[in-house]
């Protein structure tokens, strides 16, 4: 499969200036905020991040993905990251009990090695990325990649997850201990992050998804 | 493997020995991997014809997915209890309505009384020689067997997007909403591996499968797709290559208003061409020739085939050397 070379290397080149800017502080908190509703989250202040088609990846992927914003929240409470998550989505896909429907989903994407010269595209096969996924039907995977089509589970951690259907669409936090063998977060001042979502509505699966083409960061 | 449609009278017996050994549980209730379906009809899944998938040229084309109750079927439960055990409850039914099934339309067929016609097409993944299914995932992880050409999904690999789904022409994928991955026939490998031929084939009460590899030229697959060549792929114009082939089914003459014999076949020739391609005119042809001698009391090597006096005969699991 022909992947369009020069377009990566020409959306690499533009990533170091651009992200600069792309920055959402970690706030702190003492209290638990793992539930979207918790109190916490009205104290915390929401980065508009803008999503657009994703690179799919594969000439079997086509289509127009509907997102066109997260509002990303983050809050370091204890030992835990929680990042708050919400989109607007107009249909809840929550169940995959259909051959021919997709479930809903969003997720955030970490370079393991920390640093933001890894493509944010999923990784490669020298720098890979680590990936927090939730999927609608109540999944909750840590993944590693290295480049397209490479996304594997990792075994079970500590990532949990607690969605809610807002009047808009939804509301996720995402909860991990910033401490983990695979995508350390304890000790760092900052750390490259890309976002992702999925309307199971639209079809939408894989590199079908609405993203982040550069990298935003993280500041502790 | 080559079938032969004028062997199979539809009874299901390879979908119920498909079905037992493979998929009777845990999300595959609807699936079949191996099933009969009446055509003409729109089959199962409903109108798998023209829901895409396949090549044109080297290019994949777009595909859409069966939904499982509209195009599948969801497996009903029926009222046991009730109809058998309590009087005057009423005759055993399902508790749901269903919408569609595999054979949902069992002896339909098409044309008017006298000249009514139908036959059965019995179905399963072709294992292509240039699978649009292994083409279309993002992740690799459907990969063809270089000893024997089997196509597998690998389930640790498979995430459940269905691209494979939509592109395969035939519709034999089937996506497992309970595993939240994708399934397909097995050709029944691990049977293979020990030299039992696949469930639908050694179980065909009609004797119409034949198994053997098609470079292996003592095989009936070879003898019937190369030599006779009376076995076509179903559907050729898609590009995938399939490894099944049909024997096409002959029928009877249709009658004129006066109720005698015209000598035009009841299915169409228009018909089957739509389904095996322009070859289905020869092969026809030859199939006829053979039966014809056989009636006269000559000798037809193509019909001892295709009759398989003896059952051993029609497995050849064995590659040929070299």
């Amino acid at each position: 499969m022909t992947v369009p070379r020069a377009l990566l290397l020409l959306l690499a080149l533009a990533l170091p200036a651009a992200a600069q800017e792309k920055t959402i502080p970690v706030a702190r908190a003492t209290e638990d905020a793992a539930s979207p509703d918790a109190a916490a989250w009205a104290r915390v202040p929401a980065v508009r991040v803008p999503l657009q088609p994703a690179f799919p990846g594969h000439p079997y992927i086509s289509g127009t993905p509907v997102t066109a914003e997260i509002d990303v929240q983050a809050l370091r409470a204890g030992r835990n990251l929680h990042l708050r998550l919400a989109w607007r989505d107009a249909t809840a896909d929550a169940e995959m009990r259909d051959t021919a429907r997709f479930a809903d989903a969003v997720a955030v994407q970490f370079p393991v090695n920390g640093r933001a010269d890894t493509t944010p595209f999923m990784g490669d096969a020298r720098r890979p990325v680590h990936i927090w996924h939730w999927r609608a039907d109540g999944r909750t995977q840590q993944l590693l990649a290295r480049g397209f089509g490479t996304a594997a589970p990792l075994p079970a951690g500590a990532l949990r997850a607690q969605a809610r259907r807002t009047q808009a669409g939804w509301a996720v936090v995402l909860t991990r201990p910033l401490r983990a063998r695979t995508g350390n977060l304890e000790g760092r001042r900052t750390m490259p992050i890309a976002f992702a979502a999925w309307d199971g509505a639209n079809g939408e699966r894989d590199g079908f998804k609405a993203v982040t083409l550069e990298w935003w960061r993280l500041r502790f | 493997m080559v079938i032969d449609l004028n062997k199979c009278i539809g009874c299901q017996t390879c979908t119920l020995a498909c079905k037992t050994q493979w998929t009777d549980r845990r999300g595959r209730e609807f699936m079949y991997w191996n099933h009969v379906e009446t055509k003409p009809g729109q089959g199962y899944p409903r109108d798998w014809e023209n829901a895409g998938g396949g090549w044109d040229g080297d290019r994949l084309k777009p595909g859409r997915l069966p939904r499982l109750a509209e195009d599948y079927g969801i497996p009903a439960d029926f009222n046991y209890e009730t109809a058998l055990f309590q009087e005057g409850s009423g005759p055993l039914r399902p508790t749901a309505p269903m919408q569609w099934g595999p054979n949902w339309e069992e002896d339909q067929g098409a044309g008017e009384y006298p000249n009514g016609y139908f036959f059965y097409l019995p179905r399963l993944c072709n294992h292509c020689s240039k699978p649009a299914c292994l083409a279309a995932c993002p992740r690799q992880a459907i990969y063809k067997r270089e000893a024997d050409g089997i196509v597998l999904i690998d389930q640790a690999r498979c995430r459940g997007y269905r691209y494979c789904v939509a592109a395969c022409p035939y519709k034999k994928i089937y996506f497992n909403p309970t595993a939240g991955r994708s399934e397909k026939c097995l050709f029944c490998y691990p049977r293979v591996e020990k030299g039992t031929p696949q469930a639908c084939a050694y179980q065909c009460v009609g004797r119409a499968r034949h198994v053997s590899y098609l470079d292996d030229e003592e095989g009936a697959v070879h003898r019937l797709v190369q030599g006779w060549q009376v076995a076509l792929p179903l559907h050729p114009e898609h590009g995938t290559q399939p490894n099944v082939y049909y024997v096409p089914p002959l029928s009877p003459a249709t009658f004129d208003a006066a109720g005698r014999p015209t000598g035009t076949p009841r299915i169409p020739e228009g018909y089957l061409v739509q389904l095996f391609g322009e070859p289905v005119k020869a092969a026809l042809a030859v199939l006829a020739r053979e039966i014809a001698k056989r009636e006269r009391g000559e000798a037809s090597a193509l019909m001892d085939l295709l009759i398989a006096y003896r059952h051993g005969d029609m497995f050849r699991l064995t590659p040929p050397r070299g």
